[in-house]
């Protein structure tokens, strides 16, 4: 079992897509200072499939993504 | 500060870039770039500046604007026949970004009025078209401590440089005074391929974006030159000079004086 981690920002996401997602979610990071953490909430499909691995690209750390029961996916993202 | 919705979509493509991102548009929009010239080079370079949302822009150029002008300056439509350049080219920045600050001056630089103008920007594009005024932009920068990039188009060729003042080779460490009048024809003399002006003009833009973003290394230290008829690209490496006159150790260039055949001498 993971520990249980507390977002420092949470922005949802849901409806928006490609790839302005991952610029709303480059501006939340900017926001936070290193090693504070940022969740996301993604649609299924191509924001999930890109946004996690640009912020990982980018040189950040993703903690977990998990699908909701709307199927988008809550994902945590530590900032470098 | 929050950024607005309507902000983040139109510099969405930059913002995505890793290197520049939210902090380096902020840089774009707080920052002050000098276009000395509204004609080939300055066209594409005040299009670009304006669209990438740096915040204020200068633009300077006497002149009006002529039919032989449209071959090649692309911010002037045929409309624009008549008006002052810089008016024509401020009105196409506005359109494409209404929030930037335009600055224009409808002037020759000269001697007398560079320090002034140039006092207070980060940034000077230097598109103009004499020996002379390049010169004098060198050394006005140089003493000023602004940095800029040099630019030059003939027929089928272009050059560029930049400029870190006090830290890399300026255009005198290079060329030390201009050649004798008429030694090297103008545009209008020589004629100029149009599209070449906006292949060294955007190479001017960028560095300036760079300049601006801290992204990459600049052209410092050396001179681009291509050639588009073998469409061949050069790079040679350049030294600053310890004994040049401008930005050497022992400068003896400290106050600026207009060339002979200076444009300033050009006003009727």
């Amino acid at each position: 079992m993971n520990m249980p981690m507390v977002a420092d920002a949470t922005r949802n996401l849901r409806g928006v897509s490609c790839p302005m997602n991952l610029v709303y979610t480059k501006v939340e990071l900017a926001k936070l200072h290193s090693g504070q953490i940022l969740e996301v909430i993604l649609d299924d499909g191509a924001p999930v499939n890109n946004v996690p691995g640009s912020a990982l690209k980018e040189g950040h750390t993703i903690i977990s993504q998990e699908q909701l029961a709307d199927s988008a996916w809550a994902v945590l993202i530590r900032k470098k | 500060m929050e950024l607005s919705e309507a902000y983040l979509e139109r510099y969405s493509r930059h913002i995505l870039l890793q290197d520049v991102g939210v902090e380096g548009q902020e840089k774009l929009a707080a920052a002050k770039v000098l276009i000395v010239g509204a004609g080939g080079l300055g066209a594409p370079v005040a299009l670009y500046l304006a669209a990438a949302g740096v915040g204020t822009i200068g633009i300077l150029d006497h002149d009006l604007v002529e039919l032989s002008n449209l071959q090649r300056q692309v911010v002037h439509f045929t409309k624009d026949i008549g008006a002052p350049k810089v008016d024509s080219a401020r009105e196409k920045m506005l359109a494409i970004n209404p929030e930037l600050i335009v600055k224009t001056y409808q002037d020759y630089l000269c001697a007398a009025n560079i320090h002034e103008i140039i006092a207070g920007y980060d940034f000077v594009v230097d598109g103009v078209d004499n020996f002379p005024t390049k010169f004098l932009i060198n050394d006005a920068c140089v003493m000023a401590g602004i940095p800029f990039s040099h630019g030059g188009i003939l027929r089928f060729d272009g050059q560029t440089m930049t400029v870190l003042p006090g830290q890399s080779a300026c255009y005198r460490c290079v060329f030390r005074t201009p050649p004798p009048p008429d030694a090297v024809p103008t545009c209008s003399q020589a004629g100029v391929l149009g599209a070449i002006a906006g292949m060294l003009g955007t190479i001017q833009a960028t560095e300036a974006l760079k300049y601006i973003t801290g992204v990459g290394d600049l052209l410092t230290d050396t001179l681009l030159s291509f050639n588009a008829k073998a469409m061949t690209f050069r790079r040679v490496a350049i030294k600053r000079q310890p004994d040049c006159p401008v930005c050497g150790a022992q400068p003896t260039i400290t106050k600026l004086v207009d060339a002979e055949q200076s444009v300033c001498d050009l006003k009727r």
